[in-house]
């Protein structure tokens, strides 16, 4: 909700109480001003009383907040002591025979009405108008050179560089670095999508080599591990996480180097040729009976931009974002077409769209920026040549061939102009935007989708260097979460310590998000596991990393148990008692037999030796040593229930597995 | 300013109140605040008679009795003996003067005076799939938006954030299956989705297994907290504090497994309320308001009757008449009429013409539905088919209008708007207004 008064860049008079509001409050008083009050400011008052004009009225202008407070000859217009007293009103009910605006006539009862109500609810005034009265340059337009660090810095240090800049800024510090096991832990749910094992945290917390992290890093992003859980965070970027072919495709290419271009054009090309990319063209085909949809979702998930008000309408708030922007944008779609199960592209057809003056128009081929691409010229077939394009496709369907693409294709050209050097940046920025966002739990812009000329980033030059680097890196995502996850701003403790908070787009501490349900399952898993395990012989030598995802895959179906996060996520009371209460859950945390860390707890160590075994049980589950407080919690509750300590183990471990601790990443 | 509203059994202005209340916080700020207003500025709010009263907030709950598959409105509450299209049964007259309903159902047509009609429904939409989905949420989706269930804005409008009981409970039966429920909280997220009872009356995992001591259910939760209340400090988190909510409403959860438990009913009054599924899962839709379940949906399927429209209705027609009038009398004598909304719809009525298997098919153009309690007028009958009930006569409204109309009966305003990050999204589409003539 903060987001959104940050967005709008809200100032009100009495900021004091605005504070107090709830967030829907203050939407819904932003909302009553720009619905009821600034359209008729507007039209009936700016045409005298605006700062556009030379000479205002009697020294009055109604631009802003300030300006109302301010007032004119006749002193200040709003009273918020006492609203029906205010000038302004006074004015507009036409009670004074000499005080009458607008001075042809009066406006109609419900808008005064609305006025007094706007003056008694404190006048909220948000700064600038999202209507864009004037045009802005857009935020890109607006850094000067000079700040743009080398191509040649670092990821890591280049993020520093920035973060640090923003933090100094508004005088505020960063928490310390995380500790080794917490880094550990972070790391390995980011990169491979499980906790690391005990053995793995011994390793490195012990390890000396002062590139440990790097090594570790290295170490994770050529594992098994990586592919499995970069594919199905990719595969929910892209998809939501529908589709199995498209999933398959995915895994290949980051198997192979992680391109996002390459996964770009594969998508948008659906090429059937090459059995590599085959499952790519499963996201146009899904998307196939909605063109609609089709477009709003390229232009969401690779060019992070919401479009679809446009539909209707010109966008009310991005002056960019104009009806014939998002029909142009829907051309590059409008010829595809299935046929057979394949996605295939036909080299005629326009888009006509009703305008909302309710004009029929066709739509430009042309990408989101404006400028019409050049097409060769095409005409609607005649019947001879529709008769003979329909038995050419009957003939395709039944020998089970994809549709050859046409001469020229818009799709094609969607991919040539996305990635034309002059406008890449919009692909370039919506990625590493993405990226950012799951690493460090906030995007630089939000929403996501909103990546626009007037949504400022909460580091401007930092995604500018950012989208550069990675497109002079061949669009390597890989490269790209190696530097993130090496920054010092990603490896900060979670933990706001002192009085103030600091926002979360300050990244003055590392944002905590919940796990996604892959990660919460697998966390479930590697918990309630004996560290005996780990050292089996399937889990050592050239057969650990096997061994590893072997444990990881007996956790996937009860990633179903959970809610994927989405934007400001609550979470259900669902997950709560099927934790609490279900019997499969109890089934798959305590399955008894030499691999339970129950039993293993209970085998190893005596009655007296329960710190022993709490250490155990805490660096197991939350990777970490208890504290002497946490200690004590646990003995007790154990010294309470020593006639059925399997029990009250299994009670104490369910604990920690379902305590917040466990299900968030910090 | 509204005035307070004093008629009909639940007062639905509510909101003009809480815009008072909510000027007089701004007030107060600033004079606190600030420093830019003095105390006077703010003094006629108190001055409302009534405020205190409404103060205390009356929990509000809405029934939905859904009529899967779409029922005939010939057979039920817009009869047309005598026409050609009318089919073979008569109608009787109800407690309405000069209004008919279909004989099928004697029952309530000795309590139509307690209930507010609608006869001309057009909602433009006759696949199951697509009409309960349009029914549900008010309005057809948008290519890149899909809107929250009218469940889903009851359960966050007047539900509890640390409520013991569910904010939104759905039957479905078994005929009907999940398929065309298509019940979504979509972007007002899965705290608002439905339990949904599936193949028990009983939620899942709402019983402790009997492995673990009650004592120890307890304990081992309190231990929980106590591990997360440490992880909270220095995480101020709207997520992670929805994680905590979650778990402090286990156990209130779990001692609502009583209320699932019609077997606590009297036998006389579970008869009255017949011995079928329906009937039970009716009698415990009222357990379920009664202890300030914001929205029940009460499903009863099938009444897709393409062959053979009049034995499935003969059938089906009684039994719906027996539990609503049950219902209707149940909920008067425990006083819940006053804070419960019942609705009966389907996702469209049933076609004027007969076809050759004797049955009628899908039809939006012209049909009914049905409220009795908080916030409609009783007796109201709004709007009128033609002669052979074939087109809406007067009076159309659509599946928008229907929602407002509930949506205002408990007290929330229609143009109430939700916000996606920055977009507004209002509660119906800009420009849907509520039937006033059946609003109390």
């Amino acid at each position: 909700m903060i987001r959104q008064l940050r967005y709008l860049g809200l100032v009100g008079f009495g900021v004091s109480w605005f504070l107090q509001l709830t967030a829907d409050q203050k939407l819904e008083a932003i909302s009553f001003f720009e619905t009821n009050i600034r359209p008729v400011l507007a039209e009936s008052c700016y045409r005298c009383h605006s700062e556009a004009k030379k000479k205002a009225k009697g020294g009055l202008t109604l631009d802003s907040a300030a300006a109302l407070m301010r007032g004119g000859e006749s002193g200040a217009v709003i009273d918020l002591s006492e609203p029906d007293h205010s000038l302004l009103l006074k004015a507009l009910t036409y009670q004074d025979p000499d005080l009458q605006m607008p001075p042809d006539e009066p406006l109609s009862d419900k808008v005064v009405a609305d006025f007094a109500t706007w003056i008694k609810e404190g006048a909220v005034f948000p700064e600038s108008s999202p209507r864009g009265l004037e045009t802005r340059p857009p935020w890109w337009e607006t850094i000067a050179p000079e700040s743009i660090l080398s191509l040649s810095t670092s990821v890591s240090d280049a993020i520093d560089h920035y973060v640090d800049l923003g933090l100094a800024a508004q005088g505020l510090q960063a928490s310390p670095p995380v500790n080794e096991a917490k880094r550990l832990r972070r790391l390995s749910l980011d990169l491979l999508g499980r906790p690391p094992t005990p053995p793995e945290l011994t390793e490195y917390v012990f390890d000396s080599d002062l590139d440990r992290t790097v090594q570790a890093v290295d170490r994770m992003i050529r594992s098994t591990g990586f592919v499995r859980h970069q594919t199905e965070e990719l595969h929910w970027q892209v998809s939501d996480g529908i589709g199995k072919a498209l999933r398959r495709y995915l895994e290949s290419q980051i198997k192979e180097g992680m391109r996002w271009d390459r996964m770009f054009e594969d998508i948008i090309l659906a090429n059937y040729q090459e059995a590599s990319t085959k499952g790519a063209a499963e996201f146009i085909q899904q998307r196939i009976g909605d063109i609609d949809r089709l477009t709003n979702d390229v232009s969401v998930r690779f060019f992070g931009v919401n479009i679809s008000c446009a539909q209707c309408h010109d966008h009310p708030s991005v002056g960019e974002w104009t009806q014939d922007r998002y029909y142009g944008m829907k051309s590059f779609f409008n010829r595809t077409f299935e046929n057979g199960g394949f996605v295939g592209e036909k080299s005629y057809g326009k888009v006509v769209y009703k305008t909302s003056l309710g004009e029929s128009q066709e739509a430009p081929l042309q990408f989101l920026v404006g400028s019409p691409i050049d097409e060769p010229p095409s005409e609607a077939p005649s019947e001879a040549e529709r008769k003979e394009e329909k038995r050419v496709l009957d003939q395709l369907k039944k020998e089970k061939k994809p549709v050859p693409p046409p001469a020229f294709s818009r799709r094609a050209a969607l991919v040539e102009t996305g990635l034309h050097p002059e406008r890449v940046d919009y692909f370039s920025r919506a990625i590493v935007n993405r990226i950012w966002q799951r690493f460090m739990g906030r995007g630089l812009v939000e929403p996501l989708d909103q990546m626009h000329g007037d949504n400022t980033p909460s580091h401007p030059a930092l995604l500018v260097w950012l989208s550069r680097y990675f497109t002079d890196s061949g669009f390597d995502l890989r490269e790209l979460i190696r530097g993130l996850v090496l920054s010092q701003a990603y490896q900060r403790s979670s933990q706001q310590l002192g009085s103030g908070m600091a926002m979360p787009e300050s990244y003055a501490v590392f944002n905590t998000r919940p796990l996604s349900p892959k990660q919460y399952a697998a966390t479930l898993r590697f918990g309630s596991i004996s560290p005996d395990r780990w050292s089996h012989e399937d889990m050592r030598g050239d057969n650990r990393e096997t061994g590893l995802e072997s444990i990881v895959a007996e956790s996937a179906s009860v990633a179903e148990w959970f809610e994927r996060a989405g934007e400001d996520f609550y979470f259900n009371v669902d997950e709560a008692l099927l934790l609490s209460n279900g019997s499969e859950a109890k089934s798959f945390l305590f399955r008894g037999g030499e691999n339970d860390l129950v039993t293993y707890l209970l085998e190893r160590f005596a009655i007296h030796q329960v710190d022993e075994a709490t250490r155990e049980a805490y660096r197991v589950v939350l990777n970490r040593v208890p504290s002497a407080e946490e200690r004590i919690w646990v003995e007790d509750y154990l010294r309470a229930r020593r006639n059925d300590l399997k029990s009250a183990w299994q009670q104490v471990i369910w604990a920690l597995l379902t305590s917040a601790e466990n299900r968030f990443n910090h | 300013m509204h005035a307070e509203s004093a008629s009909g059994p639940c007062p639905r202005h509510e909101h003009g109140l809480s815009r008072r209340l909510f000027m007089n916080s701004l007030s107060i700020g600033l004079a606190g605040g600030a420093g830019l207003i003095s105390n006077a500025g703010s003094a006629h709010l108190f001055d409302q008679p009534g405020l205190n009263l409404a103060l205390k907030k009356r929990a509000r709950s809405v029934l939905l009795v859904w009529l899967a598959g779409g029922a005939s409105q010939f057979e039920t509450f817009d009869p047309k003996p005598g026409v050609r299209t009318g089919g073979p049964f008569s109608s009787i007259p109800s407690s309405i003067p000069g209004v008919h309903v279909s004989e099928l159902m004697p029952l309530m047509a000795k309590r139509m005076h307690k209930t507010a009609l609608i006869r001309s429904l057009n909602t433009g939409d006759s696949g199951h799939d697509t009409a309960s989905v349009l029914m549900m949420r008010g309005r057809k989706d948008e290519p890149a938006l899909k809107y929250p269930d009218i469940g889903a804005i009851l359960a966050k409008e007047l539900g509890r954030a640390n409520s013991e009981v569910p904010d939104y409970v759905s039957f479905y039966s078994q005929t009907e299956g999940r398929r065309f429920s298509r019940l979504t909280p979509s972007f007002l997220g899965a705290r608002y989705a439905p339990m949904e009872l599936t193949d028990s009356m009983m939620p899942p995992n709402l019983r402790r297994l009997e492995e673990i001591e009650t004592l120890d259910h307890h304990a081992r939760a309190e231990l929980r907290n106590l591990m997360s209340r440490q992880f909270e400090k220095g995480r101020l988190n709207e997520t992670i504090q929805s994680h905590a909510n979650a778990y402090a409403r286990v156990h209130g959860l779990m001692s609502s497994e009583r209320l699932f438990d019609i077997e606590r009913e009297p036998t006389a009054l579970r008869e009255r309320y017949g011995a079928t599924l329906f009937g039970q899962q009716a009698i415990l839709s009222r357990r379920l308001v009664e202890a300030g379940v914001p929205f029940v949906r009460l499903g009863r399927a099938w009444w897709d009757s393409h062959g053979q429209n009049f034995e499935c209705h003969q059938e089906m027609v009684p039994e719906l008449d027996r539990v609503l009038s049950a219902l209707h009398d149940d909920l008067e004598q425990r006083g819940l009429l006053e804070q419960t909304l019942v609705v009966v719809m389907g996702e469209f009525g049933r076609t004027p013409e007969i076809n050759p298997n004797l049955g009628r098919d899908h039809f939006s153009k012209a049909w009914s539905a049905m409220m009795f309690g908080c916030g409609v007028v009783p007796g109201a009958v709004y709007g009128k088919t033609d002669a052979l009930g074939r087109e809406v006569a007067e009076g159309e409204v659509g599946a928008g209008e229907l929602f407002a109309t509930i949506l205002n009966a408990v007290g929330i305003p229609h143009d109430k708007n939700y916000y996606v990050g920055p977009r507004p999204v209002p509660l119906v589409n800009y420009g849907t207004e509520p039937i006033a003539e059946i609003l109390s």
